[in-house]
Formats: structure tokens, C-alpha cells, sequence
């Protein structure tokens, strides 16, 4: 699943240090799901969307992925 | 520059490590009094060492819920290794036994059988809490 969270957050001039912080989370976190390394939970996702002033349909692009397997 | 020398440091640590080790474990085989409080030791070394290289010192990211997904992924990766592992134990001790056809190792088999049982046990339990 991709994002735009970097984008925002740097217009927003926040740090992964302070977005880290204010969604509870550590910033090994934001920077893995920035990377798209770790996909987060409905929770967290609508956290981080609360706190970009945006929503998650706006911060997430959802791909579904082909089965290769045919 | 900070992280070369952290790589740099880890690499001469690790030489060291490797060096110490090498000569304990020369020291160990020739010297079979107090060998159980020293594989004690040695697996709480290796237990603390990877505990700290994959956190550090920063509590949070293991509580949070990336670090909670890695532990699940990993103790469910862990178990197949470990049941694997126990199957091979068993093989072998039945090998050098020489006692292919019987049960061979019982303790071995127990907690094989109980490795391989555990799990569906567990997740039916698990299930029905959720499907309720």
C-alpha cells in the first residue's frame, strides 16, 4: 500500500520524531510505513490521517496485487 | 560518517566476539566441569545480544504495534523452525541409536508430538473466541 505521508508531513514541517510521537508510535514505525515497508493498522492509518489534517483516502493509495499464480 | 563508524565498531566487536569465542570454546570441550552454568551463560549472551541489536535501547518501538507484528511474525516463524529442528533430533537419535523401528528418543518425541499438536490447539481455542 503506498502514501503520501512524507509529502505531507514535511509541508506540514513536522518530523517523523514528532508525528512518531503524537501518534504513540516509535519513529522506526512512521519511517517503515513512509517506505511502504510496513503496512499499519486502521487504527494508526486513521491516526496519522487525523493528524496531517487529511483522511485515509487521500493519504493511501490501495493496489491490489496480481496473482501470479494462474 | 556516524553510521560507517557504527558499522566499523560492530565489525570490530564482532571480530572480537568471534576471537573469544573461538577460544571458550576450545577451553569448554577440554574442560567438563561447570559446563551447564556455562551454556546457561552463552544463552543468555546470545538472547540479550539479539534482544539489543534488533531494539537497541529504545523500549517503544517493541510495544508499538510494528514491533508487536514482527514478534508475532517471528515466534510463528520460530515455532516451524523448532518443530523442523525437534523432527531432525529425533532422526538423528534414532540414526546413531540405531533403533529405526521403535519410538526411539521418547522425551524427544513427546515434545515433537506436542510441537506439532500445540498449535492447532491453540488457534481452535483462539478461533472460537473470535467467531462467537
Amino acid at each position: 500500500m503506498k502514501n503520501n505521508i512524507r509529502g505531507l508531513r514535511k509541508a506540514m514541517k513536522i518530523s517523523q520524531e514528532e508525528l512518531a510521537k503524537r501518534s504513540n508510535v516509535s519513529r522506526q514505525t512512521i519511517n517503515a510505513i513512509e517506505n511502504n515497508k510496513y503496512d499499519p493498522t486502521l487504527n494508526l492509518a486513521f491516526t496519522i490521517a487525523y493528524l496531517l489534517n487529511t483522511n485515509v483516502d487521500d493519504l493511501f493509495q490501495f493496489e491490489i496485487k496480481e496473482n501470479k499464480r494462474r | 560518517m556516524y553510521e560507517k563508524l557504527k558499522l566499523v565498531g560492530a565489525i570490530l566487536l564482532g571480530i572480537i566476539v568471534i576471537v573469544f569465542l573461538g577460544l571458550y570454546i576450545t577451553d569448554f570441550i577440554n574442560d567438563e566441569e561447570g559446563q551447564m552454568a556455562d551454556i546457561i551463560m552463552w544463552v543468555l549472551i546470545v538472547l540479550v545480544f539479539f534482544q539489543f541489536a534488533t531494539w537497541g535501547s529504545d523500549r517503544q518501538t517493541e510495544k508499538d504495534e510494528m514491533g508487536k507484528q514482527i514478534k508475532d511474525k517471528s515466534g510463528r516463524i520460530s515455532y516451524y523452525i523448532l518443530t523442523v529442528l525437534l523432527l531432525a533430533f529425533w532422526f538423528i537419535e534414532n540414526i546413531v541409536n540405531g533403533s529405526l523401528s521403535s519410538l526411539g528418543n521418547v522425551l524427544i518425541l513427546t515434545a515433537l508430538c506436542l510441537a506439532v499438536i500445540i498449535y492447532p490447539i491453540v488457534q481452535y481455542i483462539f478461533a472460537r473466541k473470535i467467531f462467537k
